[in-house]
């Protein structure tokens, strides 16, 4: 009698189990390959046809074709969406309130990670659990408070303003991540630090930033995406073209009636671009295991 | 080079006293080694020195200077961690000339001096390697270069050699005794190897529960215990402890009885009872009873479970069946008696022999403080306590 052990006997998901297992298999290698291939197809596909079809016309886009040919390859929507100074405008704005904000929550986030993992004090523990508390509501719920909280400080319709609203949902998440990427840093090193005559914060600068450099990625990452992408708090606290962002500058290119898709597909390319570029930068940080090497065992 | 003295120092953490009123004094250049169980206090004790803990009373002296509540980097001091904490996003160089160039040092003096320490530790060459490049050994040695590139009056190392494997940590050792040779820096060593504790050191310092239980060279800890923790903490495998009431001249102990020198232990014979001790290698077979400098009545024993260790056999001795009878316990229940042998002896398991205690080699302790009372039982044959004398005992 066969045993439970036996290939024959087990069941079909058992055997795909034990086939997928076995880390030396070509067959699993392709398997996983082929999955993660046709995921990423998925993904990207339609990405990559709106950088294709954000170089032709309108005309071409009402088309019965799928690809463009080499002939039907345009710049006139760059040309155009970039001509307007409206949109160079907010594009500006887009980077001035990304860039703010990302520093804004770094600056911060590692002050306060850094002391929450290093340091304890009465209120500790509650005050990350409020930081956590905070993400746990919708954006919609707290708007029309936020926007009074604003106008009492009178910081509607200016960037700042933007800027500030972006800090207060990026920063704790962003101390959440960075405490978690500091607790990671072996104690010992601040100690050899401060045996070698560093205070506080030139332990933060030489050893603690160096090392954290993969969270703080991460963190920047996810606050510039947050900052560069948000609609709603902008939608609320901008009332004139001076302060508004590039999502709100894609209704630049819908009128009541007409939508310029073409136009609108150039827009949305440079809207993305940034965060793309970004993300080909800091991933070398969030990929590089710095932590390692230092520490015994490793 | 300075002398470190810890005054009355005490650290709590709430409930807990992790050191209870330590004194310590170190000679300039001297070898310390603070040795105790995990948990002990030692670690807590060198952190006080190093500033990285506040004490909660007590104060400290390095050299001439008060340094209880300075931070570590105006103390003169440098520290080796258990686990390197070598900075792994720097090179070499840069890890061991880190402190210097905090320090603002110019680039020649700091070239220099990391090249001299580099020379020290036998690292020349390896400068612009990242510690993940290096072996265990070679990341210890640089983490000692980034100590002694400083020049300070004190070294602190706590358990420098515990994540290093069994051979790796003899040579390393080796090592630490030619750098303290050259160097003739007062050092304050952690560790809870006890091997490290006796071959390196001047003087070790017996922690337990916080408090210091001895602190006298390793081979006076050795013979002269003061307390029963130090004499069953020093010496490997651990000192045979057995419980024996006091009659007048001989003391009856578990199936056997000792006869000690009334002359050499005084005020015995007033005492009800005490524990005697005794080391593996003072209790011989009767065939080498002449090895003995002043053996005892023969007892008679079964051999239990043989340890065969190469250079020594482990032997665990139970009690004669017939002992049972005696009012003590079963067999079984009864703790038996460690004794090691030549590994030459002709021994077997479950063979009834005959055993000497060597009594000028017998420890005596109170029973219930656990203090000590006598090294030896016998006049004139008192046990000899090396070339160093107690410097200093720790009162229960």
């Amino acid at each position: 009698m066969a045993t439970n052990t036996d290939p024959e006997s087990r069941n079909i998901a058992q055997r795909i189990d034990a086939w997928l297992d076995d880390d030396m298999s070509p067959r699993r290698a392709l398997v996983v390959y082929l999955v993660l291939g046709l995921y990423f197809a998925f993904l990207l596909l339609p990405v990559v046809y709106m950088v294709l079809v954000s170089f032709t016309s309108q005309e071409f886009l009402f088309s019965s074709e799928l690809l463009p040919s080499l002939g039907d390859l345009t710049l006139y929507n760059y040309e155009a969406v970039l001509s307007r100074g409206d949109f160079r405008t907010y594009f500006v704005n887009s980077m001035i309130v990304a860039t703010s904000t990302t520093l804004l929550v770094l600056t911060v986030g590692i002050l306060a990670g850094y002391s929450m993992s290093r340091f304890e004090y009465p209120g500790r523990g509650a005050l990350l659990y409020a930081f956590l508390s905070t993400q746990m509501l919708p954006l919609v719920l707290i708007l029309i408070p936020f926007y009074l909280l604003m106008n009492s400080l009178n910081l509607v319709d200016s960037l700042f303003g933007i800027i500030i609203a972006h800090a207060v949902i990026g920063i704790p998440l962003g101390t959440w991540l960075l405490k978690g990427y500091i607790d990671d840093i072996p104690e010992s090193l601040d100690e050899a630090a401060k045996m070698d005559g560093c205070s506080h914060l030139s332990i933060l600068r030489r050893v603690i930033v160096p090392l954290a450099m993969p969270g703080i990625a991460v963190s920047g990452f996810y606050t510039f995406i947050l900052s560069w992408n948000d609609y709603l708090l902008v939608s609320m606290l901008s009332q004139t073209a001076a302060t508004r962002t590039l999502p709100f500058g894609l209704q630049l290119f819908q009128a009541q009636n007409t939508v310029a898709w073409n136009l609108l597909i150039a827009a949305a390319v440079i809207t993305m671009a940034p965060v793309i570029l970004l993300f080909a930068v800091a991933q070398r940080w969030v990929v590089e295991g710095l932590a390692s090497g230092g520490m015994k065992g490793n | 080079m300075a002398r470190v003295k810890l005054d009355d120092v005490s650290k709590s953490y709430e409930d807990v006293v992790a050191v209870n009123n330590m004194n310590l004094d170190l000679a300039d250049g001297e070898f310390i080694t603070l040795v105790g169980p995990s948990g002990c206090g030692k670690s807590t004790t060198l952190e006080t020195v190093a500033g990285l803990t506040k004490p909660t009373s007590g104060t400290i002296h390095i050299g001439e200077k008060e340094v209880t509540n300075l931070p570590p980097k105006d103390r003169g001091i440098a520290m080796v961690f258990q686990n390197i904490a070598l900075f792994p996003h720097m090179d070499v160089y840069d890890n061991i000339s880190f402190g210097l160039r905090l320090r603002d040092f110019p680039k020649d003096e700091i070239d220099e001096r990391v090249e001299e320490a580099a020379e020290v530790v036998e690292l020349e060459g390896m400068l612009d390697r990242m510690p993940d490049e290096l072996s265990g050994g070679q990341r210890q040695r640089v983490a000692i270069a980034r100590s002694i590139v400083r020049d300070p009056d004190v070294f602190l190392m706590d358990e420098p050699l515990a994540n290093l494997d069994a051979k790796l940590r003899v040579n390393m050792r080796t090592e630490l005794q030619r750098l303290h040779k050259q160097l003739e820096t007062t050092i304050i060593y952690v560790t809870h190897n006890q091997a490290e504790a006796m071959t390196m050191s001047d003087r070790i310092a017996v922690i337990n529960g916080g408090e210091l239980q001895q602190i006298a060279p390793p081979l006076t800890c050795y013979n002269k215990p003061s307390n029963r923790f130090v004499a069953g903490f020093i010496g490997s495998p651990s000192m045979n402890f057995t419980p024996a009431t006091v009659r007048e001249g001989d003391l009856q102990a578990d199936g056997y009885s000792l006869s000690y020198d009334t002359a050499a232990v005084e005020g015995l014979a007033s005492r009800e009872a005490v524990e005697i001790g005794i080391r593996p290698e003072d209790i011989y077979l009767v065939e080498n009873e002449s090895e003995a400098a002043e053996p005892s009545t023969r007892v008679e024993v079964v051999t239990d479970v043989l340890e065969p260790m190469g250079d020594e056999i482990f032997v665990y001795l139970k009690p004669v069946e017939a002992g049972a009878e005696d009012g003590m316990g079963s067999v079984e229940e009864r703790e038996g008696l460690l004794m090691s042998v030549d590994p030459a002896t002709d021994i077997t398991e479950d063979q009834t022999v005959e055993i000497v205690f060597d009594r000028a080699r017998l420890h005596l302790f109170d029973m219930e403080n656990g203090n000590a009372i006598s090294h030896g039982v016998i006049q004139g044959a008192m046990m000899d306590t090396g070339p160093g004398e107690d410097e200093a005992q720790a009162d229960d």
